[in-house]
């Protein structure tokens, strides 16, 4: 028996996760079609494609701005919410965190309804200056809204970096003759430099990853990025267009290869090597100038995320179209329509909250035996795997949805039975896809709690059953529920891997709201964006806690 | 130091045996049925280009008649359930029954891989010989002029508008329009359009330089005029007239020099395991009561016998522009490939 | 010399301060009164929690105080609320417990920020840093990171870091804590001879009694808050003040007493028990028949094998290396002892001891 656990873990991974890569790859040369040999003819006709230089541009282009804005505005807010002594910070640090659990498709309406061409701010410029100032469409909104979903990444890991600098290093520069300003400068802010970079890459490579953004804002208004592009080749563009858009995913998966790359490679060394030590932290007094920025933070915070939720909603409570909401034609006719009129909608949450749910619960419980040997085991083997377990995440979501797409389409041979169209595709998919969530939950459980609790459970006399369920897993409930709550909340707003793999009987609802805001109903999506809205918040309310690392930064402060 | 290895079996077991039922909910398929009565019943699965709450309208109709019937609607846009089908025969099955999808080309297309069943409807006595056809793969249901709807905010002038109107270079960036590659009436206008003399492929080209916006469907075209984004849509009529009852600030023209006319056909799969419940659908569809609620929808009634929602002239009032299908058949792919290259993507 | 005078030569002042927590009621500090002056090796040495970290933070600018003065040489630094000097411009060094290298800068880069922060050419900051540098014997390593340094060198960069500005005033905070024991006793010889030779005045926070000993020129004792008693270390090693001090510094035996006769030389005859007569150091005060409170260390004790006397009995004995532990009754006092010499004796058998050194002082009650 445990030779054979032994060899799943070993096995699974292989089957789940290369297997499928590995046949993108053979599909993208040709192999699986009658031809003899491999072929570059898929390559070839992707060169001789006319749109593709500028959906390359586009995609780098969109990647490259948005992360430099994320960036900035993620450092700011980390400065902001944890080196000042502005009032009410908890509250904006929570704020400043939840672009990232909405799915991106619902900031795309919400930002399109708020700051788009025709949306409530321009209608009140429109109204007070007789024209409208901004016309933010195309390119350019999709760039603010990923820069926007995505600043939360960089603001999470600038902050940590942050609160990780032993306040004494800053009383040594104080000491030192430095004014508090030139200590910031010159000791805070090189300090969080390898934080920066890392929150590039990660934010890059979310750029390239993210397809709700691009599929809401840029299929309108004609802006295409790779993500799109794989996405028509397989939906879009109906027949043989296969072995084009694996020669596409392939393209893009090394393209996204490149921040994976240099993750490993730039600020390493002495220079960055940083000890663990007291996390007291020292915090700036802004005196008379913190009201100031705290009007400053409410106003950005207001026109990126509040905002846009208000458009939103205010949106999804109109009668019609281009009719102004006034309170005598408020109506919630849109939310009775979703689910009288659209009964795909309760189908999807329902298909949504299963797939969500098996996917937490074997994510988890599958990690578990990896991730155990991880911490207690550690060889060449398991790191390797533990490497493979983490490709499916590095990948865009698209092209790891396109290879288990073309793997386990075709009907199991000698019978007519094919996994697409059910649940099974996309488990196949998400689960992969999330696995490495739950290996990063039970390591940095384990690396907080020393093995010798479990050791001392066993001197003591209990079985591994009884260890495992009376001692490491009550231990490691905060960050078992932390993590699940993170990995159900993403596959439950799954867009990418179910917009090619969900079959006609079984959507999800990221697919529902894309399939209605393409088809115009514009009011019944932002009506439905709403109610996601304020399920993932009240499901994100633990995560919220595990993302900002609470225990860390309920630490000393000391003003300086 | 602990033995994991039974826990971890323990964990894979559940593993194993979760994947195994999950295949099997996979594989789960209820197989057509007669009832025993002679009553028609089953599971019947509809792909449609139409907006869900018409076809939801429609199958709440269908199932008061045939309560035995289990209707489910996988609806997108034209180009994508074919896409989607062309999909499901990779994986080996085609999960429609019926396809209720935008224009005649794309049932003809259909018809030459020999994917639909022949069916001849008893209820085709009113509609028109031409538009039949003659094969009896499909049967078309509606009369759904294509043309411009504009904002009544910011066009005034309503009967100048034409065709020419949205290539005028004063309306420039003016213009929005669904996109051949998803909508089937797009690409139907795009086929009927390159056989006009007087409009033809120069007509998109001219579109393109007036900077015409391109979305995926016919709501998103109705969404960007009503909210004044967009002065004129290219769109599907009964959306317009929808828009406007429910308050929309929209009207729609029918333009002087004609229209293309999709007919949202229905026909039915071949491979449907429940060809009764197939053929009762699309009877209902046809008949006096399915035209009356389409009716009631707004849209023009295949049916000559059924008028025409109130204060909407007849089809038979329009200028209608009309192409071989053959030739449009032959065409469509070179039409999306020559779109793609003008428009990308 | 008159007190203006002595004044001038303070590097440090401070005058009836007391500091509390801003969420709490209770007192880190209070009444507290200290003066360095310039050139003197100070050390303040008490359990964790006494307040001592804080008087470090206080006089260097982090923390505010709630009562009395701060005058760092000849200027006020902190005053309750009324002046602050902020810490940039206090011109004190401080050398922490972490260290606190900055690890994004090379050594000589650590060295010379403080420099860069006051008005030097590049030419006198150049000079100042590689002679820091020579001084420290830092040169192979000027151009590496702390990470790549031994805990050893680290030390040696914040001391250097921290002293050349050539601060009137040296802060410390338990900075050989983090070191081994082996280190730890080379540095300290490092740190006397770099004490002679940049001369500054050093404010030492330890907890470690041997450290302090070993270095200071004078010695706080600090408890609660409050000093216990400040002094030579031989003095407050031979004459505690209180039970405090006297436990704090190594092992003592406690005895309760009553003055027999005060002999006005320093020296006391003290009845211990009903039996026991001993002649101890006391303060001159104490008066025939007062209540005394008797310190006797264990090395104070002299024991021998003599066969024709015994005066206590062994309960104890423990092998440690230089010396051996002996666990006494004394007349029915227990009394520990600790000695160099070799006996043969065993537990149980008699023995004969001799005080060779005692301190009393008056009890409290």
């Amino acid at each position: 028996m445990k030779r054979i656990a032994s060899w799943c873990l070993f096995i699974l991974p292989i089957l789940f996760i290369i297997y499928p890569l590995w046949n993108l790859l053979t599909v993208s040369l040709g192999v699986s079609t009658m031809q003899q040999g491999i072929s570059l003819t898929a390559y070839g006709q992707l060169l001789q494609d006319p749109q593709l230089p500028t959906v390359i541009q586009n995609t780098l282009y969109i990647a490259v701005v948005s992360t430099i804005a994320s960036l900035f505005m993620g450092a700011m807010a980390a400065i902001l919410t944890e080196k000042t002594d502005i009032p009410g910070r908890q509250g904006w640090r929570l704020v400043f965190i939840l672009p990232v659990l909405l799915p991106s498709y619902v900031i795309s309406i919400a930002w399109q309804h708020w700051a788009g061409p025709v949306g409530l701010v321009n209608g009140w410029l429109q109204h007070l200056l007789g024209r409208t100032i901004w016309n933010f469409a195309g390119i350019h909104e999709i760039v603010i809204v990923m820069a926007i979903s995505h600043m939360p990444i960089a603001y999470l890991l600038v902050r940590s970096a942050i609160n990780a600098i032993p306040g004494h290093l800053e009383d040594a520069a104080r000491i030192a003759g430095a004014r508090p300003v030139i200590v910031f400068t010159s000791v805070v802010l090189p300090l969080t430099v390898p934080a920066l970079a890392n929150a590039a890459l990660l934010c890059f490579a979310s750029a390239l990853d993210n397809f709700g953004i691009p599929a809401f804002i840029g299929i309108p208004s004609g802006i295409t990025v790779l993500s799109t592009l794989i996405y028509q080749k397989v939906i879009g563009l109906g027949n043989g267009q296969f072995e084009q858009a694996a020669a596409l995913a392939v393209v893009t998966g090394l393209l996204s290869m490149i921040p994976v790359y240099f993750q490993g490679k730039i600020f390493h060394g002495p220079k960055y090597s940083r000890e663990e030590g007291n996390r007291e932290k020292r915090i700036y007094l802004m005196g008379k100038w913190k009201w100031l920025l705290v009007l400053l933070i409410g106003i950005w915070q207001g026109v990126t995320v509040i905002g846009p939720c208000i458009a939103m909603l205010l949106l999804s409570l109109a009668p019609a179209y281009g009719v102004p909401l006034t309170l005598s034609n408020l109506t919630f006719a849109h939310y009775i329509s979703l689910w009288t009129d659209t009964p795909v909608v309760a189908a999807g949450l329902k298909n949504s909250l299963l797939l969500a749910l098996i996917s937490t619960v074997v994510v988890l419980l599958f990690a578990w035996p990896l991730a155990r040997r991880i911490v207690l085991a550690p060889s060449s083997l398991i790191t390797f795997l533990d490497g493979i377990a983490a490709v499916p995440y590095c990948l865009p979501g698209m092209v790891v949805g396109l290879a288990v797409l073309l793997t386990w389409i075709h009907p199991i041979p000698g019978t007519s039975f094919s996994l697409y169209g059910g649940m099974t595709i996309l488990l196949l998919a998400y689960i992969p896809r999330f696995y490495t969530f739950g290996i990063r939950t039970w390591t940095t459980a384990w690396a907080r709690f020393s093995l010798h609790m479990e050791e001392a459970g066993h001197v003591a006399g209990a079985g591994p059953m009884t260890v495992t369920r009376r001692i490491t897993l009550p231990m490691f409930r905060e960050e078992a529920l932390g993590g699940g709550t993170l990995i159900f909340l993403l596959a439950f707003t799954e867009l990418t891997l179910s917009s090619l793999l969900a079959g006609s009987q079984f959507s999800t609802i990221g697919v529902i709201v894309f399939s209605m805001e393409t088809a115009g109903r514009a009011l019944e999506s932002a009506a439905l964006g709403t109610v996601l809205t304020l399920l993932t918040l009240g499901l994100s309310a633990g995560v919220c806690k595990y993302l900002l690392d609470e225990k860390n930064s309920e630490e000393k402060e000391t003003k300086i | 130091m602990i033995k994991p290895g039974k826990i971890q079996s323990l964990l894979l077991w559940l593993l194993f045996m979760t994947t195994i039922l999950l295949a099997g909910c996979g594989a789960q398929q209820t197989a057509a049925t007669t009832g025993k009565s002679g009553e028609i019943s089953g599971k019947l699965q509809v792909y449609t280009s139409q907006p869900d709450s018409d076809i939801s309208k429609l199958v709440a109709g269908f199932a008061k008649k045939y309560p035995q019937v289990q209707v489910e609607v996988f609806r997108s846009g034209t180009e994508e359930v074919i896409a989607r089908i062309n999909t499901e025969m990779k994986a080996g099955k085609i999960g429609a029954d019926v396809l209720f999808l935008a224009d005649a080309p794309t049932f003809e297309a259909l018809k030459v891989q020999n994917l639909l069943l022949d069916y001849q409807s008893g209820e085709l006595k009113g509609v028109k010989q031409e538009l039949l056809d003659t094969d009896h793969m499909y049967s078309p249901t509606k009369m759904i002029p294509i043309g411009i709807v504009i904002n009544t905010n910011k066009v005034r002038e309503l009967d100048k508008v034409d065709w020419n109107t949205l290539s005028e270079s004063e309306n420039k960036g003016q213009t929005v329009m669904p996109s051949p590659l998803y909508s089937g009436a797009a690409a139907y206008n795009l086929g009927i359009f390159r056989n006009q003399s007087e409009l033809g492929w120069n007509y998109y080209e001219k579109l393109k330089k007036n900077q015409v916006m391109v979305v995926k469907g016919n709501g998103d075209v109705i969404k960007r005029v009503a909210s004044g984004e967009k002065s004129f849509g290219i769109v599907v009529d009964f959306m317009a007239f929808n828009a406007a009852k429910q308050g929309s600030p929209v009207a729609f023209v029918y333009p002087k020099t004609g229209s293309a006319v999709i007919t949202e056909p229905v026909g039915i799969v071949k491979t449907t395991q429940n060809a009764a419940a197939a053929k009762a659908f699309v009877d209902f569809v046809l008949s006096a009561e399915g035209q009356q609620l389409a009716v009631q929808q707004g849209y023009l009634p295949v049916n000559k016998d059924v008028n025409a929602p109130e204060g909407r002239s007849a089809a038979a009032a329009l200028k209608i522009l009309n192409a071989p299908i053959k030739k449009l058949v032959e065409q469509r792919d070179v039409d999306k490939k020559d779109f793609t290259v003008l428009f990308g993507g | 010399m008159n007190a203006d005078f002595r004044e001038r030569q303070q590097a440090l002042t401070i005058r009836k301060l007391a500091v509390r927590y801003s969420n709490s009621s209770q007192w880190v500090l209070q009444d507290f009164d200290l003066a360095v002056r310039s050139g003197e090796f100070v050390v303040i040495i008490g359990p964790s929690g006494c307040g001592k970290s804080t008087l470090l933070r206080l006089i260097a600018g982090f923390t505010q105080l709630q009562q009395g003065e701060i005058v760092i040489g000849k200027r006020v630094a902190a005053t309750a609320g009324g002046v602050c000097i902020p810490p940039e411009e206090r011109d004190v060094g401080f050398v922490f417990q972490s260290y606190a290298l900055w690890p994004h800068m090379t050594v000589k880069a650590n060295i010379t920020f403080p420099l860069e922060q006051k008005r030097f050419t590049a030419l006198q900051r150049e000079q100042r840093v590689d002679e820091a540098i020579m001084k420290f014997g830092l040169q192979e390593h000027q151009h590496r990171y702390p990470a790549e340094l031994s805990g050893g060198q680290r030390q040696r960069v914040a001391l250097a870091r921290a002293l050349v500005g050539q601060p009137a005033l040296l802060l410390m905070d338990e900075p050989l804590s983090s070191l081994d024991v082996a280190l730890r006793k080379r540095i300290q010889d490092e740190l006397l001879i770099m004490h002679k030779e940049w001369q500054p005045a050093v404010l030492y926070v330890t907890h470690d009694q041997d450290e302090a000993v070993k270095l200071a020129d004078r010695l706080i004792v600090l408890n609660e808050g409050k000093i216990q008693q400040a002094g030579t270390p031989y003095d407050i090693f031979h004459s505690p003040n209180n039970s405090f001090v006297a436990n704090f510094f190594g092992e003592v035996n406690e005895l309760v007493g009553s003055v027999v006769e005060n002999q006005g030389n320093g020296l006391s005859c003290i009845r211990i028990g009903d039996h026991i007569f001993i002649l101890a150091r006391t303060q001159s005060s104490l008066t025939s028949g007062e209540r005394v409170r008797v310190f006797i260390r264990p090395s104070w004790v002299d024991i021998q094998e003599r066969e024709d006397m015994s005066n206590a009995r062994i309960t104890d004995s423990r092998f440690m290396g230089a010396y051996t532990d002996y666990s006494l009754e004394w007349q029915g006092i227990p009394l520990r002892v600790s000695t160099q010499n070799t006996i043969s004796k065993r537990v149980g058998d008699s023995i004969f001891l001799k005080v060779k050194d005692a301190w009393s002082i008056k009890t409290s009650e």
